[in-house]
């Protein structure tokens, strides 16, 4: 029990640690004052535009701060609609097991990160702040994010190759512990890929239902 | 008990889905018919200072119309109404009216002070005591500057701080398409 706690919280630093490394990344590279310049210089004056970057720049250890937060309720979350999905199976798996496989799919979103940077730093030029938010792989990608409404752009963002890759992923560590816990009647992927998809889908439609809900009542 | 709480389970998601999207259909609705109606200068009316409603419309037809929303205690509000206030000459050919939720005269003036914006003649500054603005113009960005030309069609929105001379600029595009 103990062994399984020290495998996971060395996989959660891991993890950390990396996420750490992309957002270190991101910021070395594109956080200049020339990006907030030609990002604000039509609406902003430059002595007011530089203020804003030492503000920022005052405050960026509030973003790694948050980032294991926000890694670790990811995690939580995820487990908790795979439990939720689970116990309607009424199959016989620890929270801790979910814990794990989310915690393992996640680094599928460290994959999406790094195809980001990779994106940013070969492929695309960046002049502002809105060329640094985008999701590779994804159907907002395939549109001009001038015709689509902002209350879409994160819900089109979010159907991406990624997200689709860490559902299959999500399933196919599940299997393996369905499996473990019902060895008399084994499932097969697909199986299990209709239980990701019931749980977890409808964590994630909840959450992107949630932001749209905050994006429009945030003025 | 464990079909209770599977029944419970579907009731609280299923319900909280099905609040969202009611929520989020009637909220789109309603931003999507602001967005319309302010094309043009809605009619609509704010406090003056005096307590006098002041019709949107009631202002010079003959100037373009710049409307900034601002809170007094805004920090972004009181850089741009400085800035306003130092740059007086370059708005005298255009109607400024200020509208700010506050409805503590007290502090409008006091910022109106401090700020130097008695000395724009062409400035109004109005109260926005029922909350009608978010309703009328579906935002309450503070600060947000709307600007309408001659005709009162809406020229641009600026969210945010914005500098004089961004606001300058867009109403110079105006007068020449007019």
């Amino acid at each position: 029990m103990s062994n399984l706690f020290n495998n996971k919280f060395k996989l959660l630093l891991v993890l950390i640690a990396l996420y750490f490394l992309l957002h270190f990344a991101l910021i070395y590279l594109f956080d200049t004052v020339d990006i907030y310049i030609q990002t604000f210089q039509n609406q902003l004056s430059i002595n007011r535009i530089e203020k804003l970057f030492k503000l920022s720049n005052k405050h960026q250890w509030l973003s790694y701060s948050f980032l294991p937060i926000i890694v670790f309720s990811r995690i939580i979350y995820s487990s908790l609609f795979l439990y939720i999905g689970v116990f309607f199976t009424e199959l016989k798996i620890k929270f801790a097991q979910l814990f794990k496989i989310a915690l393992i799919a996640d680094f599928v979103y460290v994959l999406a990160g790094l195809a980001k940077l990779v994106v940013l730093i070969f492929f695309k030029q960046v002049n502002t702040l809105e060329d640094l938010q985008f999701q590779p792989l994804s159907i907002m990608e395939l549109l001009n994010e001038k015709t689509v409404d902002p209350l879409f752009v994160y819900p089109l963002s979010l159907l991406n190759v990624f997200e689709l890759a860490y559902f299959l992923v999500l399933a196919w560590l599940l299997v393996g512990i369905i499996n473990e816990a019902n060895k008399e009647h084994p499932v097969k992927y697909g199986k299990s890929l209709q239980l990701v998809t019931a749980s977890y889908g409808s964590g994630l439609l909840l959450w992107v239902l949630v932001v749209m809900f905050i994006t429009l009542n945030l003025n | 008990m464990r079909r209770i709480v599977k029944y419970l389970i579907i009731v609280i998601i299923g319900f909280t889905v099905g609040f969202l999207i009611v929520h989020i259909i009637n909220r789109y609705g309603e931003k999507k018919e602001a967005e319309t109606r302010i094309q043009s200068l809605p009619c609509v009316s704010f406090n003056s200072i005096s307590g006098i409603p002041v019709n949107l419309h009631e202002f010079d037809q003959t100037k373009p119309l710049i409307i900034i929303y601002f809170h007094p205690e805004c920090e972004h509000c009181r850089y741009e109404a400085r800035e306003i206030g130092q740059n007086a000459p370059a708005f005298h050919h255009f109607q400024l009216v200020m509208v700010a939720p506050d409805d503590s005269l007290q502090r409008v003036e006091k910022f109106c002070s401090e700020t130097h914006l008695w000395e724009l003649e062409n400035l109004e500054i109005l109260l926005d005591t029922e909350n009608q603005f978010k309703k009328v113009f579906g935002n309450a960005v503070i600060p947000s500057v709307y600007i309408y030309a001659t005709n009162r069609k809406l020229i641009k929105i600026f969210f945010g701080e914005t500098k004089p001379q961004a606001i300058i600029n867009a109403t110079k595009n105006s007068l020449t398409s007019n």
